[in-house]
């Protein structure tokens, strides 16, 4: 179970205080994979970031009484200047997981090639986004968090990237932030809206869906 | 479930610590050698000048042994600094990782450079030994003591010049230029003795002074340094290191990833 009590976080910037979430309380039950939504700007990124607690709230308690990954996202984590494999062996270590075991797996999930013996710097945000969900899917995670990656990459890397997740949905669930509604509905049954600073569940993400076009129009 | 914090923290650091290994010295071709030649590459010049002005070693009976009591404590005091300021920017990705703190960062860069000030330290008097003087060390814990005061001392520094420099970006240039005239003001190739009065008062404010002499006085048996104040030394590097812990704890929480 993840919680969220009356948490708050804002960020400073040149035109006053932009808030993200105010006082906002959240409970996210196993067993349900979670859609955030909200329109661009909202927050959804940095509130998948303090579910993780990669960041700090300004105010407020988060608890987590699962294993939850880092946000798995194009963006950061990796160090450009390591190769792929330097980096897989290091999250491995971080994380407690089996080292020569992480390897053999990213190395077969992430199809890399020759690349995985490079500089992450060289990989295109497709590599990159491979070799992170490659990492997660190696360590074994009760719910993992994924920022806009399941859309990059082709077709059958969509594929494997479902079968992976399906495969572990009796174990693990997904909170998940993505522009595609398609995508979403995909992986998650329940959603959770992010508007003007405050956060709602929805059971049902139909339901979250309505009330977001509602919320546009 | 989650293993305990500290669990935590050592698997962190020592990641860190491993791939740290790999980007200080495996960037380069000679990689580790590096660590070596830049001591002696001062010590070289030195040499040359003192050999030039017909002058030989203040104490002890080899010129290249002084001069690597004071030109490692400066570079291990340096580097250190150089290494834990810069320690959350060379490495701000790994932040995406809950686990990941800057205070691991940090002490992961200051594990490395004690590793590496041990063995260069150890590696060149084994150097000057077999091949040079042979010689006995006065009091071996005193030099121990020296070092990690060292250590301690350009890890507080170093931790305070990162979080200063995270505010007032200016701040790293401004230490930096301070760092060129210490290097003279340090004791690194004379010793306080041999200094006029006002001079001397001025350097004993500097801490690296007093634990360069501190070395020499540990190391070289019948060198006894009327200068050195043990106390002001310890209490500086520890003052650091509250100074530098205080500030990092000041502005952390605005930004653990930003």
């Amino acid at each position: 179970m993840i919680a969220l009590a009356a948490v708050s976080k804002g960020y400073r910037t040149h035109n006053g205080v932009k808030v993200i979430l105010r006082d906002a309380d959240l409970v996210l039950p196993r067993g349900r994979s979670v859609a955030l939504m909200g329109i661009n700007g909202a927050g959804k990124s940095t509130l998948l970031r303090i579910i993780a607690g990669t960041e700090r709230p300004d105010r407020g308690r988060v608890s987590r009484n699962a294993r939850i990954s880092w946000p798995l996202g194009s963006a950061g984590g990796f160090h450009g200047s390591l190769s792929g494999l330097e980096n897989v062996r290091f999250i491995a270590r971080i994380y407690g997981a089996d080292v020569r075991r992480t390897i053999d797996f990213v190395a077969d999930f992430a199809e890399l090639g020759t690349y995985f013996d490079m500089p992450v710097r060289t990989y295109s945000s497709g590599m990159r986004a491979r070799l992170a969900f490659g990492v997660s899917m190696a360590i074994d995670f009760e719910c993992y968090l994924v920022d806009e990656i399941t859309g990059v990459g082709d077709a059958s890397f969509q594929s494997k990237c479902r079968a992976a997740f399906q495969e572990r949905r009796s174990r693990a669930d997904v909170i998940m932030v993505s522009h595609s509604p398609r995508t979403l509905k995909s992986y998650c049954q329940s959603a959770v809206l992010l508007q003007n600073g405050s956060l709602s569940f929805f059971d049902n993400i139909d339901d979250a869906t309505a009330s977001y076009a509602k919320g546009l129009s | 479930m989650t293993p305990p914090a500290h669990v935590v923290m050592a698997r962190v650091v020592l990641a860190v610590l491993l791939r740290e290994t790999r980007t200080r010295f495996g960037r380069y071709q000679f990689g580790y050698l590096w660590a070596f030649l830049e001591p002696l590459t001062h010590v070289a010049v030195f040499i040359a000048v003192f050999t030039a002005l017909g002058r030989t070693t203040p104490i002890g009976n080899s010129l290249a042994l002084f001069l690597i009591t004071g030109v490692v404590p400066w570079l291990v005091f340096t580097h250190t600094v150089n290494r834990v300021a810069k320690a959350v920017d060379g490495n701000r990705a790994l932040l995406m990782f809950p686990q990941v703190t800057r205070i691991d960062l940090m002490l992961a860069r200051i594990i490395l450079e004690a590793a590496t000030a041990s063995v260069v330290f150890a590696v060149l008097c084994l150097l000057v030994r077999l091949f040079e003087t042979r010689f006995t060390i006065e009091r071996p814990l005193d030099v121990v003591a020296v070092f990690a005061c060292l250590i301690v001392l350009g890890a507080g520094t170093g931790i305070a010049t990162g979080v200063i420099s995270s505010v007032f970006p200016t701040f790293e240039r401004l230490f930096a230029a301070i760092r060129r005239p210490l290097y003279f003001a340090s004791g690194v190739f004379f010793i306080a003795d041999t200094l006029p009065p006002e001079a001397r008062a001025l350097i004993s404010y500097n801490p690296l002074a007093h634990l360069i002499e501190w070395l020499r006085s540990a190391f070289f048996v019948g060198f006894e340094s009327t200068f050195v104040d043990r106390r002001y030394a310890v209490a500086c590097a520890l003052i650091a290191v509250l100074f530098g812990l205080a500030a990092e704890r000041a502005i952390r929480p605005a930004e653990k990833f930003a």
